[in-house]
């Protein structure tokens, strides 16, 4: 044991003297995740806004509570008007400046007050496709409330038309039983409509779907907070594959060898390697994942199981890695193989895109690859309530897998020690 | 001490050692010579551990390599030719790690750690990185590194390869030093000034076999008094035996013609500068070239070409 301690202290201070090798690990996946995050849009910060081109040729009262409906409420944090002429706005629009023009022809309000037919003209950008379907849905929407306005208003509003076409004009002024009548009207129709409305007679029941079975974990979770477990696991294939070569380091320099000569097998200094490189990787995903955590707002908590799962699953690759690198005859042909293997690996294994993000059947393949088990596993443990939500099966499985990686690679490496 | 009985290491129908025994004792430097692929590394090999033998025993402090490993790799102290040190680790953590891979702990690794690193004349570099250290320091460390637990045998595989004179020196004083504290040290190297420096007792293998053993002075009484000549050139079949056998008739009755090919001979005889005008003249009547002549005095060296009909080095 204590020979195992020697070995792992010898290899840390070794890997120590190469800040610049932990430093790429750590920094090529958060470069990534900045990346994909960043055109993903984040979980905060400004929204993209679609700008509404309108050419209210009306200039009516209608037209205005059509034009100033697109800046209530949170539509209004998605739309941005301006209004312009059509000839200027089909200008702009086909500049590709703006998201859509949307042109009101004279005599709409009358149109609408007196419900006859009157077409509104969209025109969208070709060059944009969310913001101008969101403008699309939007109008859509609106214009289905001035259907129903009309529907239930039309008289109301018929009298609205009258009195101002002067029709109930007398001297003076306005007939004030037109006035009253149209306010009875009106109060009538909400008193109608009152046992509907307050409350509204709508029962909403919020039901979180059950997720469907082989569905990735953390399907409800915000988009980027997916990409953090890929991302880190992506640290821990790094290092794990870059330490793997640090086998061949130790054959060229002759020191496994000279290892092979020695009574202690070559096998407990392997096991020191392994202690020395879940080390590192401990340290590598807790600097990774606590970036991850505190960039999202996930409690704090949450390093400690989620760096410990890390940190045996990249012991596990490590294992793996350096299986590999010893089965075959050189430095040379280790890198390329490790290399073929782990590029693919992270694809499919959610390091880049996160399983949740993929088509099933992929995600199905990615699902599993090692690292797409382990991302998942970490993805539940990231993204639901608690901690340590991995269940003990999966930390079981994992230990027992990497015994036997460990004991494979060992075998490996007694025999590579006497070449 | 180191026993080695009837070794015998076979790759398929390749033998690269064929039957060896010998046995070099404590307090002694027992050197092993032998051209390229005579069967010297493999022979090592067998001895530290890192082969198995096909047939034959070795014995290291009375410990079989292959029923008693642990106990016999204990005793032994390896100093392979190729460095064998982490590069990217201080002088001082290489010796602690080699110390501790030999079962050494606590206060008596520190202490043999800091003893090796003064002996080999690095004590104040003990926490540089060997990959900064010259070629002659990087041999000396290796050295070290064979000897930080102290071992009772020694194995030395041409470790003065590739070091500067200064270094060599220092590495021959420390090698007759370990002999000094009762190490039994085998000591393998291309030089014959090496060997006959520091051996005191020699064992040269040819093609898998022993093909001489003893002392110095046994050695170089085998030889006897006789000159070594070789000449290079162009000598037609039997041209050699022809002129040989002249020469014999003529009064050089303890000429010997040791190797005969077509472009090189090898000839042996008492006084030989005194009858090399006689020598030349046999051989250009019987059509042969000379294009080059090397005379050697009795010598270690002279016994191996001797008895392999090529030179060390070769």
């Amino acid at each position: 044991m204590r020979f195992v301690l020697t070995s792992a202290k010898k290899d840390l201070k070794r890997w120590a003297r190469d800040p610049g090798a932990i430093a790429l690990w750590l920094l090529i996946p958060l470069m990534i995740g900045v990346l994909i995050t960043a055109l993903m849009g984040g979980d905060s910060g400004p929204r993209p806004s679609g700008l509404l081109l309108i050419a209210d040729e009306d200039q009516s009262t209608v037209s205005q509570i059509l034009t100033g409906a697109y800046g209530q409420d949170e539509i209004g944090e998605l739309i941005v008007t301006e209004q312009v002429t059509r000839d200027e706005g089909r200008a702009r629009i086909d500049a590709g400046d703006g998201s859509a023009l949307l042109i009101i022809p004279a005599g709409f309000g009358d149109a609408f007050l007196d419900d006859r037919p009157v077409t509104l003209t969209l025109i969208t950008n070709p060059a944009q496709t969310i913001l101008p379907a969101i403008i699309e849905e939007t109008t859509r929407a609106l214009l289905d409330a001035g259907f129903y306005i009309q529907r239930i208003f039309g008289d109301e509003l018929a009298t609205i038309s009258a009195l101002a076409a002067g029709e109930f004009d007398i001297e003076g002024g306005v007939d004030p039983a037109a006035i009253g009548a149209l306010a009875g009207g009106i109060t009538e129709r909400i008193n109608d409509l009152a046992p509907y409305l307050f409350p509204l007679a709508l029962d909403v029941e919020f039901i979180e779907p059950e997720p469907e079975e082989g569905e990735a974990p953390g399907n409800q979770a915000p988009l980027a907070l997916l990409f953090l477990p890929g991302i880190v696991m992506m640290s821990a294939f790094f290092a794990a594959q870059g330490l793997s070569g640090d086998i061949w380091q130790e054959q060229e320099q002759g020191a496994l060898r000279r290892l092979a000569v020695s009574p202690r097998p070559a096998i407990l200094a392997f096991a020191g390697k392994t202690a020395a490189a879940a080390v590192l990787l401990l340290a590598v995903v807790s600097v990774a994942l606590a970036i991850g955590l505190i960039y999202h707002g996930l409690p704090a908590a949450k390093i400690i199981p989620s760096a410990l799962w890390l940190a045996l699953s990249g012991s596990a690759l490590f294992l793996g890695f350096a299986a590999i690198q010893l089965a075959l005859p050189s430095r040379r042909a280790g890198t390329i193989v490790t290399n073929i293997i782990m590029f693919p690996l992270l694809m499919a294994g959610g390091s880049f895109f996160p399983l949740a993000t993929m088509p099933d059947w992929l995600a199905a393949i990615g699902s599993l690859s090692p690292n797409g088990f382990m991302v998942a596993q970490l993805t539940e443990e990231l993204v639901r309530d608690g901690l340590f939500v991995i269940p003990a099966v999966s930390w079981s499985g994992l230990a027992v897998a990497s015994v036997g990686l460990f004991l494979l690679a060992g075998w490996r490496l007694q025999r590579v020690a006497r070449r | 001490m180191i026993e080695v009985e009837g070794l015998r290491k076979t790759y398929g129908d390749f033998v690269a050692v064929d039957g060896i025994d010998f046995r070099a004792n404590s307090g002694q430097i027992f050197g092993l010579l032998g051209p390229n692929g005579a069967g010297k590394s493999t022979t090592i090999s067998c001895i530290s551990g890192l082969l198995k033998p096909t047939a034959g025993h070795v014995r290291v402090l009375g410990h079989d390599v292959v029923s008693e490993p642990v106990a016999a790799r204990t005793a032994l102290g390896v100093v392979p030719q190729e460095l064998a040190l982490y590069e990217d680790l201080p002088a001082a953590d290489n010796l602690r790690f080699w110390g501790a891979a030999y079962g050494l702990s606590g206060q008596a690794l520190d202490d043999r750690v800091s003893h090796v690193l003064g002996y080999i004349g690095l004590g104040d570099r003990a926490k540089e990185l060997p990959s900064k250290f010259s070629g002659g320091m990087k041999r000396r460390l290796n050295f070290g590194c064979g000897i930080v637990h102290a071992p009772r045998v020694l194995l030395l595989d041409e470790p003065t390869v590739g070091v500067d004179p200064q270094s060599r020196e220092r590495l021959f004083e420390m090698v007759e030093e370990q002999r000094d504290t009762g190490a039994c040290i085998l000591y393998t190297t291309h030089y014959m000034e090496e060997a006959e420096r520091l051996c005191d007792e020699l064992a040269i293998i040819d093609h898998g076999k022993l093909i001489a053993g003893g002392s110095l002075d046994e050695l170089r009484r085998s030889v006897g008094e006789r000159d070594v000549l070789r000449l290079t050139g162009h000598f037609p079949g039997g041209a050699a035996a022809a002129a040989a056998s002249e020469l014999r008739e003529q009064g050089l009755a303890d000429l010997e013609l040791l190797h005969d090919e077509e472009d090189s001979i090898t000839l042996v005889l008492s006084g030989g500068s005194a009858h090399l005008p006689a020598i030349f003249a046999a051989l250009a009547a019987q059509d042969a070239v000379i294009s080059e002549t090397n005379l050697r005095q009795p010598s270690l060296e002279t016994l191996f070409i001797k008895l392999t009909g090529t030179e060390l080095r070769s």
